[in-house]
């Protein structure tokens, strides 16, 4: 099956909700530039609230924006009503049709379309077997699993063969294991259809696992877009690298910065790191932030800050140890911890940093 | 409205020309306003654009035609209308005289209504249903019907009062007989009001008193009345409005016993007195409009019941056998006497001359039947014609009420539920005096009678649509919006099928409703559109109480029978989709 791919780009999109109660103004979206290659998946990651779901609405054209262009394509369809946009929604609650059964929802799209019935019959059942729902064309929505219900709702939205598909987190309903099936299935068909996808979702996870461009959003703005590769291991703030994965941050000093390194004084030890945010600036108070994987424990007095081991846990192919220091709780990653030797809950160690994987944000 | 208050006999065809004008202006403002708002979905603001249509020229034009009457006397801005409504004695009794029915109705019908809702709902006996059954029965009797049982069993030449006991002084028409007749009509609206407030009480609370030891009696005073408060708040309020938009029974039943309804249907009918008529009507709203929204504003918000989702199985009765078999006793009674008075209409189809010779007859069959054929098919016909109107306004805009946003829906929706509580004579009134000159001449057609009942109708079929689609995921409307369904086809394919049962029901009480009006429908008929209700009216002040039977028992005939045919067509719909769901699963 073949669809057509387009590009999505919103220009300066703000939108602004009046809360009737309090006469008050809520920005659930401001200023905000994305552009959408072509073929991608790219995901709207951020806390509920943040503005992701009135975006993807926005593109879908169940949300007017106040301000600001919205294109498909090349096409300017800012004031298109949705079912003149070349979208496909899939949505967090299905949105199944239940007075029909699984092949008429499925069809419905295809009907409107005005299809001859030989090629819509065709055509649904291609992609019923696609997402592996071809024995239960005949079911009522509501006979079926969860799971089942979501492929349904993926299926009735690629059959129209739109330009940009939409999920609004599509999996937040779904039990842990079949969240990871559907995952890999959504990407897989994603891909093979070489459809533009956009992705909502709150789950860094489920945004790292997918997607080709992660955009970040907080409280409206867009805060960081970038690759998940670019968005886990160089966050350009505390928020960014905090939400998508565990951190630990340190206050440090700025002692130089240059063209690959950036010094910095913690602990009143001298540090060099070798990724740092273009704000940072010699003489500024900064933060290091370390991924749970690139500290180690080590013997008191020899890594860069002491602590006490509070706690660990054990999770097989690794250990997570907490410990005490003078800078909070710091959670530190032992891969491997069979060949590795474990600090006891009490006792004293010091914490060591890769410096290679550190990185230093402007302290905000 | 300076334009419309100078209004002169010379100035007449100027004034219908500004008139005219004025209309025009606003109308192509709306559409310019609304169409530059909904650029995007042409077909959605031509609906709305509808709906404001209906409201401005069937709800707002005619009540403002008659407020504006009520201000001129001969052509010229006057208070002397209002000066004479409210310094004449015989006005102002007859608005004392609603209140005091209507506070007597409420009170006797929230008490009898509290009985079969508290014996159905709180305690365990056999044939409930049964019960609850009979209570509402009376909501779908048409008017004059009871009152028209009460004069044969209790009248000047009653069955009961004359034949049997042989009373010399004793007269049914009056406060006593009105509030006798109202209550057995209305405690339904009360039973089903606090039915549902009761039945939402989890038992567990009354478990939890009695738990710490307190007696039944003081677990039912101390818990289940409190927390039913607000229902028999409701309740009281809800009869006390109905009591004082009843027009038919203090028609016949009034005797010399001044209501407001009554005064007003007989100032613009027999004085001619429009501007009184509708000064009166007027009158009549305040009571009306304030209970209803003290009701709706009030009561309904200090409502306690909450929905837990883990309704409790056991019922814990709160009643000592001997309370409920005292209770149980009482419930039969009434609902004997109910049995009784439509008894006493049937059995007046078939009786010579009431009161006088009760040998069998059928003349009464053939001769009411042969006078009443052309109203019967009006009335049928015409609710007919409603019923499917008003169904569909009704749903359409429920979508449009609980689905989109747009400036001024609030006004709109408020205008649109606005007849619900407007007594019908007002709006009788006010219809006639919009719509007997230009720019819009109706009176005399059916268009004036279906419109009429279209807009008295809608609020009720309104809410029940809301009511459904408020439990649909508005995903799913979405998600057909997406794949390329307009406002239209959405409308068709999805919210339809989905609110088919609303839909019936709206369109049974539509037909119900229209098949029994009379308080607005009564100033409408002409000679070519007559109302059987206004009929059997006209036979029973003639004191031809066997036609007026035999007209009330067709016509409770006609209206049980499309009742069952509307019930059965939703249960068909629920099998059929069961069905659909086993076969195809």
């Amino acid at each position: 099956m073949k669809t057509k791919t387009a590009s999505v780009n919103l220009q300066n999109i703000t939108k602004i909700f009046k809360d009737k109660q309090s006469q008050s103004e809520v920005h659930a979206v401001q200023d905000a530039n994305i552009l959408i290659e072509p073929g991608t998946l790219v995901t709207l990651l951020g806390p509920s609230g943040c503005g992701k779901t009135t975006t993807l609405r926005m593109i879908a054209g169940f949300e007017l924006p106040t301000r600001g262009k919205v294109y498909i394509g090349n096409e300017d369809v800012t004031y298109l009503p949705p079912n003149k946009r070349d979208t496909a929604m899939v949505f967090q609650s299905y949105g199944l049709f239940p007075h029909m059964n699984v092949f008429n929802n499925v069809a419905y799209g295809l009907k409107l379309r005005k299809i001859p019935k030989a090629q819509i019959n065709e055509r649904v059942m291609e992609i019923l077997k696609i997402v592996g729902l071809e024995q239960l064309a005949q079911r009522a929505p509501s006979r079926l699993s969860g799971g089942q219900q979501q492929r349904v709702s993926l299926a009735r939205s690629l059959i129209v063969q739109p330009a940009v598909l939409l999920l609004d987190e599509p999996l937040s309903n779904l039990d842990a294991l079949l969240r990871e099936q559907m995952r890999v299935e959504i990407r897989r068909i994603q891909q093979s259809f070489g459809i533009t996808a956009v992705y909502v979702t709150h789950d860094r996870v489920e945004a790292m696992s997918l997607s080709d461009q992660i955009i970040v959003m907080n409280a409206g703005k867009i805060v960081q877009i970038g690759s998940p590769e670019e968005i886990y291991e160089k966050p350009n703030s505390k928020f960014v690298a905090g939400f998508i994965g565990k951190v630990a941050f340190f206050p440090v000093q700025v002692q130089e910065t240059g063209k690959e390194k950036c010094v910095v004084k913690i602990n009143d030890k001298v540090f060099d790191t070798y990724s740092y945010v273009q704000q940072v600036q010699t003489g500024q108070t900064a933060s290091m932030m370390c991924r749970p994987e690139s500290m180690k424990p080590v013997e008191p007095g020899e890594g860069i800050l002491d602590g006490v081991v509070r706690t660990n846990i054990y999770l097989g192919n690794s250990v997570e140890s907490f410990i005490n220091t003078e800078f909070g709780e710091v959670l530190v990653q032992i891969d491997n911890p069979a060949q590795k030797k474990i600090y006891h809950e009490g006792e004293k160690v010091s914490i060591a940093i890769n410096p290679a994987l550190a990185r230093v944000l402007p302290q905000e | 409205m300076g334009v419309f208050l100078f209004d002169n006999r010379e100035y007449d065809k100027f004034n219908n020309l500004i008139h005219l004008f004025m209309m025009a202006v606003v109308a192509i403002f709306f559409i310019i306003y609304w169409l530059s708002q909904f650029t995007r979905d042409p077909m959605l603001s031509f609906i709305i654009l509808f709906l404001i249509l209906i409201v401005g020229l069937f709800i707002v034009y005619p009540l403002f035609e008659a407020v504006r009457l009520t201000f001129i006397k001969d052509g010229r801005f006057s208070l002397e209308t209002w000066k004479t409504i409210l310094t004449t004695k015989q006005y102002l009794s007859a608005l004392w005289g609603s209140v005091k029915l209507g506070i007597m109705t409420a009170t006797f019908s929230t008490l009898v209504g509290f009985l079969f809702a508290f014996v159905t709902t709180r305690t365990a006996i056999k044939g409930k249903k049964f019960f609850s059954t009979m209570a509402t029965l009376p909501v779908i009797s048409p008017p004059f019907s009871l009152t028209l049982s009460i004069i044969l069993l209790f009248g000047n030449n009653g069955l009961i009062t004359k034949q049997l006991l042989n009373l010399q002084n004793f007269t049914i028409y009056g406060l006593g007989g009105l509030t006798l007749v109202q209550t057995m009509g209305m405690f339904p609206i009360a039973f089903l009001t606090m039915a549902g407030v009761l039945n939402a009480i989890d038992s567990t609370l009354e478990d939890a008193a009695m738990d710490l030891s307190a007696s039944r009696f003081k677990t039912f005073t101390s818990v289940t009345l409190p927390l039913a408060v607000p229902g028999i708040l409701s309740a009281w309020l809800l009869v006390f409005t109905n009591s004082l938009a009843d027009f038919a029974n203090p028609l016949i039943l009034s005797g010399d016993y001044r209501v407001l309804s009554v005064e007003a249907y007989l100032e613009v009918t027999g004085m001619n007195r429009l501007g009184n008529g509708a000064a009166l009507s007027i009158l009549l709203l305040l009571p009306t409009l304030t209970a209803f929204l003290v009701q709706r504003t009030w009561v309904s918000k200090k409502s306690y019941v909450t929905v837990t989702g883990k309704p409790s199985a056991n019922l814990t009765e709160l009643t000592s056998k001997p309370v409920k078999y005292t209770l149980l006793g009482l419930m039969i009674m009434i609902i004997i006497f109910l049995i009784g008075l439509y008894g006493t209409i049937v059995a007046g189809c078939f009786v010579k001359n009431w009161g006088i010779d009760y040998s069998f007859t059928l003349e009464n069959w053939a001769e009411a039947l042969q006078r009443g054929k052309d109203a019967i098919l009006d009335t049928t016909t015409l609710a007919t014609i409603t019923m499917p109107i008003a169904g569909i306004i009704a749903m359409i805009a429920a979508m449009i009420i609980v689905r989109k946003k747009f400036y001024g829906k609030r006004l709109i929706e408020i205008l649109l539920m606005t007849p619900f509580a407007i007594p019908g004579t007002l709006i009788g009134i006010s219809f006639i005096l919009a719509f007997n000159k230009p720019p819009l001449i109706l009176v005399g057609t059916a268009a004036i009678i279906i419109i009429n009942y279209v807009v008295r109708e809608l609020p009720v079929g309104i809410e029940g649509g809301v009511a459904t689609l408020r439990q649909i995921d508005p995903a799913i409307e979405e998600a057909a919006q997406d794949l390329g369904a307009d406002v239209p086809t959405v409308f068709r394919t999805i919210i339809l099928p989905l609110i088919r049962p609303a839909f019936i029901s709206s369109l049974s009480y539509t037909f119900v409703r229209s098949m029994t009006a009379v308080s607005a429908v009564i100033f409408l008929i002409s000679a070519q559109w007559y109302h059987m209700t206004v009929l059997i009216y006209n036979f029973s002040e003639n004191l031809r109480f066997g036609l007026a039977s035999v007209l009330a028992t067709t016509l409770i005939i006609i209206v049980l029978v499309v009742f069952g045919l509307m019930r059965l067509l939703i249960r068909e719909n629920k099998i059929l989709a069961k069905n659909d769901a086993v076969m195809r699963g």
